[in-house]
């Protein structure tokens, strides 16, 4: 995937949004994207349909940020891409599946800070062969609202303040737990077991390539929730909610 | 079934619902389970998938102890009785969730009311 501008402010904001994803020179392409400006408004051309919406630098990099997903969703059809955090502690991740506003940058911000490593905070390609979540590594982002319930608008903002990582994992790990997080303010963070049916269509919900994989998708989620343990994750303190993940799950570190 | 675009809707037995149309809620309907769903066995609850519409649900045990005896054969008053000799209990005590998880399922298209 490559993406050309001659404005720098875009390259620059582009390498902060996939900081450890880059490569110097790609041996194989899935698209290209041009980024050019004009009458102090950017515009964009390539492999993907871009609709910006005021053409400011922030519209610009939030729509580059999902042309560029989109790209290689589409080029690697054979993995099930879902909307997920993941995380991972002694050879093994724990996905973290949810829409937006439920805390997954969160908490795998907070686990990273916990020794933790850093495979995502919104999307993980899961190869169906193997069973492994392939690292996707772009930088993570939090959004700061404390103690309410974010609004609908809030969360199409692109208001988010980066993470600074302390490990990330750069090699595909198999998933040996599934955890749903739900922000809800005030209240305590409580992991509680989620049925395995529930989990798996709650998965399927969070699919974004489907299409790709059909009634596939379907039993290798039904396999998974059967291998895997699943929980609810209820919090408000992202800090207390990663404790509960790693307590529960402490038994890895040894392993 | 794409992201946060897709609800799906999963079937809960206790749910207050009003009465349907189809006739799902008389004791004396034979519901059948329909042939294009996909059963999925996990534990004692049971994901059904219907490829059409790529929807999926999620039913727990008790939802699932109902549509495998929605054969077109039984009775919902049949299915109530079996389920309270499996649980001891009298089966008209079952009989209003029972049929109002039988008209759930013929709402989300899982079984036809005969």
């Amino acid at each position: 995937m490559a993406v050309t501008s001659e404005a720098p402010e875009v390259l620059a904001g582009l390498e902060r949004l996939f900081a450890e994803m880059l490569v110097p020179t790609a041996r194989s392409m899935a698209g290209e994207l041009e980024v050019d400006r004009a009458a102090g408004q950017y515009r964009v051309r390539g492999n993907a349909t871009v609709d910006l919406e005021d053409g400011s630098l922030a519209d610009v990099l939030r729509c580059l940020r999902f042309s560029v997903i989109q790209i290689l969703i589409q080029a690697r059809p054979d993995l099930l891409w879902l909307h997920a955090g993941a995380t991972a502690l002694g050879g093994r991740a724990v996905l973290l599946p949810g829409p937006r506003g439920h805390g997954k940058s969160t908490l795998v911000a907070g686990l990273n800070a916990r020794g933790w490593a850093y495979l995502s905070d919104d999307i993980v390609p899961l190869d169906l062969e193997s069973g492994a979540i392939i690292p996707f590594p772009q930088s993570p982002a939090i959004r700061e609202y404390p103690g309410e319930q974010m609004p609908d608008e809030w969360l199409r903002l692109p208001s988010k303040v980066d993470v600074a990582l302390a490990a990330v994992c750069r090699e595909p790990v198999n998933a040996s737990a599934v955890v749903f997080p739900a922000y809800r303010p005030g209240t305590a963070a409580e992991l509680v077991h989620c049925p395995p049916a529930t989990a798996a269509v709650e998965l399927l919900q969070h699919c974004w390539n489907f299409s790709d994989h059909g009634e596939g998708a379907v039993r290798y989620l039904c396999g998974l929730v059967q291998r895997l343990p699943t929980f609810r994750l209820s919090f408000s303190d992202g800090g207390a909610a990663a404790e509960q993940v790693a307590r529960r799950l402490a038994g890895w570190r040894r392993t | 079934m794409t992201g946060d675009d897709a609800e799906r809707r999963r079937v809960r037995v206790m749910d207050d619902q009003p009465a349907f149309k189809d006739g799902t809620r008389q004791p004396t309907a034979r519901p059948a389970r329909r042939d294009h769903v996909r059963e999925y066995r996990l534990g004692d609850e049971l994901l059904l998938y219907v490829p059409q519409g790529e929807t999926a649900h999620a039913l727990n045990a008790s939802a699932a102890s109902i549509w495998e005896l929605c054969d077109g054969i039984r009775t919902v008053d049949d299915i109530s009785r079996e389920l309270g000799q499996f649980l001891g209990c009298p089966g008209e005590a079952l009989l209003a969730n029972v049929s109002l998880a039988v008209a759930q399922l013929a709402e989300l298209g899982l079984v036809d009311a005969r």
